[in-house]
């Protein structure tokens, strides 16, 4: 009987096909549009939480509030000596200066990100070498002109990748330094340092992620225009259960050598706590898309209810003939039933692919256009929430019109033309 | 191949010893057993009494055609007795059943297993071949796929239609419409076979073999209960009852009609 309903059901559908299209639409927006925020949302939560877990669960991040700061409250080189020689919880400290820049040989002038690192920073985000090395102490103490740039970076200034001993010239805010390559390193696509350098407007030219550039710290800051204040810091607590705890001594260090306590200047961030505000923002945007996504389904169940109730006006006869030799109100009932939830449950699955085409297509575009890069996941839940709703929806909506055909007198029903 | 289609179902007859010079089965109840029956049409503030106190006693292989004129309550007859539509008071014995005690369902269930119907309008659905509006009665009654096909097509074949079974009803004439409706309601081998005005929408030679193929099906063995208001047609029946203003005004048998014992 169920099949035989399928069959029948298929049928009229496809007797009216455009009518069954028009009708699902509504249910394929409102799945479509779930479907690609949720799988643009997970996809993006796995990506950065893939470069989260690089910096690790020990890792919590000092920044200053800019509204509340005063130039004196921003940190220096003296607060990160301090932070490392007497606080106990912590393991390592690094200070990076991070901007957009450009960078120019011969061949050519690309957009960078410049990152000033110190000697701390392999320990938060390694830098893997391929041809060359890391800078040496005396590099970093002594603001050597030299840079590390990235496999891709060398590839796209010079044609090849091995460019160490070659010269460069890396500028950022009008500053020009010459520079030259010490190390090449492996490429990371990575959001989480695009994310944190904030990257400017400049979008003028080459469009895409940017390359990586490294720099010591002292060598950055002479092109950086920062007047020697740091908003930002790494620390490493010496073991993940006790980041709280070199997060809070940081803070109370500060607040003691500024005597600024009073105005809570800084605050820490951790792995946690980051990965709570990100999954905020996620949620606050799926449930705003579900939202949207939801009256939509209501307005495509409305939809479907006003073409059922049509198709029982047209059939009424098909109706009285059916209980004539022998359809039950029941058997009646199911047909149409049936019928409706195949519509939904078609228009959800059109929904999902649209979705995900939609999804991939949004990620395509963000990625050509440099701002992020994140490979669209659709997890099974998606698929069974998606194909869930369609069939509620159908079986809500349809079962209006379905009662009104299964309560038909064969009589009426018969003479009806 | 007609044989198949006894006025009651194969299964019963199967162990029950039969007449061959008739074909009919010896039944011991009549097929219709329906007495007093009223049914009074209300339309807003209007009441219209369509049945007065009808009985009709039919038995198996009988075929009978009830007459009269437009709006005598012919059809309102037949709809009750199809279990179409309910009467206001009266009793109805069906094949034995008391269907005044039945519920929506189980009407459902009768007109699938003992009924078959037989309209003027045809009421194929045009959008199914002539085999899938044959096998349609089979869906509702639970025959299998295998089966449904097989006698689906026999079915046709009875009717000589079976190499037009994957026709759509658009594609035929109205005759052979109407020749798959009979197949479609002899498939279920239903214990009564009813025609409301089966000829009236053909036209005279075309209604000559419908009504051949009536004459067929009740040498076969099917009881048969025909509406029409046309003498000409009425003449095929061996039997005649005809109505007037609701009333059963007469009730006689044709020449060659066997008077079956009447239990009344
Ligand atoms: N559903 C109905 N509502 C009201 N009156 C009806 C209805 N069906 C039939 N009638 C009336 O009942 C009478 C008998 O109708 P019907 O049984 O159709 O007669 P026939 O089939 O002999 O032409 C007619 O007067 C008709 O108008
Ligand atoms: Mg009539």
């Amino acid at each position: 009987m169920l099949l035989e309903s399928i069959k029948m059901a298929v049928s009229s559908l496809m007797a009216n096909k455009m009518r069954a299209l028009l009708t699902m639409l509504g249910i394929i927006v409102g799945i479509a549009s779930v479907i690609t925020i949720v799988s643009l949302g997970e996809g993006g939560k796995n990506e950065v939480l893939g470069q989260f877990e690089q910096i690790g669960a020990s890792t919590v991040i000092i920044q200053v509030r800019s509204g509340q700061a005063q130039a004196g409250d921003y940190i220096n080189q003296n607060d990160i000596e301090a932070i490392r020689t007497r606080i106990d919880s912590v393991k390592h400290v690094t200070a990076t200066l991070q901007t957009v820049g450009h960078a120019s040989t011969e061949m050519g002038r690309r957009r960078i990100y410049l990152s000033g690192i110190d000697a701390d920073f392999i320990e938060f985000s390694p830098i893997e070498i391929v041809y060359g090395r890391l800078f040496t102490e005396i590099e970093y103490l002594d603001a050597f002109p030299v840079v590390i740039i990235d496999r891709a970076g060398a590839q796209a200034l010079f044609g090849r990748e091995n460019v160490v001993g070659e010269r460069l010239t890396v500028e950022s805010s009008g500053r020009l330094l010459r520079t030259t390559i010490v190390g090449v390193c492996e490429s990371v696509a990575s959001q989480f340092s695009a994310f944190a350098s904030g990257f400017g407007g400049d979008m003028d030219d080459n469009r895409g992620i940017p390359f990586f550039v490294y720099s010591p710290f002292v060598t950055a800051r002479s092109i950086i225009d920062d007047n020697n204040r740091l908003s930002s810091i790494n620390v490493m607590a010496v073991e993940p259960e006790r980041v709280d705890e070199a997060g809070a001594a940081v803070i109370r260090l500060l607040e003691m050598r500024r005597g600024n306590s009073e105005r809570s200047v800084y605050r820490s961030q951790n792995l946690a706590s980051i990965l709570d505000q990100i999954n905020n923002v996620i949620n606050i945007m799926t449930w705003f898309i579900s939202t949207v996504a939801g009256i939509s389904l209501v307005v495509g169940g409305i939809g479907v209810m006003n073409i059922m109730l049509v198709s029982v006006t047209e059939r009424t006869r098909e109706i009285g003939i059916r209980k004539a030799i022998g359809a039950t109100n029941t058997d009646i009932l199911f047909q149409f039933m049936t019928e409706s939830v195949i519509l939904t449950l078609l228009g959800g699955m059109m929904g999902i692919l649209a979705g995900l085409g939609l999804a991939y297509g949004i990620s395509a575009a963000a990625e050509s256009l440099g701002v992020a890069q994140i490979t669209p996941i659709l997890s099974w839940q998606a698929i069974v929430i998606a194909v869930a709703f369609s069939t509620a929806v159908g079986l809500f909506f349809g079962i209006y019109p379905a009662r009104k055909a299964a309560r038909l007198h064969p009589i009426d029903a018969l003479r009806h033309q | 191949m007609i044989k198949y289609f006894l006025g009651t179902k194969k299964e019963e007859n199967e162990n029950k010893p039969q007449e061959e010079s008739t074909g009919k089965p010896v039944e011991q109840h009549p097929v219709i057993a329906l007495r007093n029956a009223w049914k009074t049409y209300r339309t807003g503030a209007v009441e219209l009494t369509a049945l007065r106190r009808i009985s009709i006693h039919i038995f198996a292989g009988e075929f009978t055609a009830i007459m009269g004129s437009s709006g005598s309550g012919k059809s309102t007859l037949m709809n009750i007795l199809g279990c179409l539509d309910q009467m206001d008071s009266g009793s109805y014995l069906l094949n034995g059943t008391d269907i005044s005690s039945l519920n929506q369902e189980d009407l459902a269930f009768i007109r699938n297993q003992e009924i078959g119907f037989v309209f003027q309008s045809f009421n194929l659905l045009n959008k199914l071949t002539l085999q899938e509006n044959v096998e349609l009665p089979m869906i509702y009654g639970a025959v299998n796929r295998g089966e449904r096909t097989r006698r689906a097509l026999e079915a046709l074949d009875a009717v000589w239609l079976a190499s037009w079974a994957r026709h759509r009803p658009n594609e035929v004439s109205g005759g052979q419409i109407q020749r798959a409706a009979i197949a479609r309601a002899i498939v279920m081998r239903p214990a009564l076979l009813m025609a409301d005005e089966p000829t009236g929408n053909l036209d005279s030679r075309t209604s000559r073999d419908i009504m051949e193929l009536f004459i067929q099906l009740n040498r076969s063995g099917s009881t048969i209960v025909l509406i029409t208001h046309e003498k000409e047609i009425s003449a095929y029946a061996n039997r005649i009852i005809r109505v007037e203003d609701g009333e059963i005004v007469l009730d006689s048998f044709g020449r060659d009609a066997p008077k079956p014992e009447r239990d009344n």
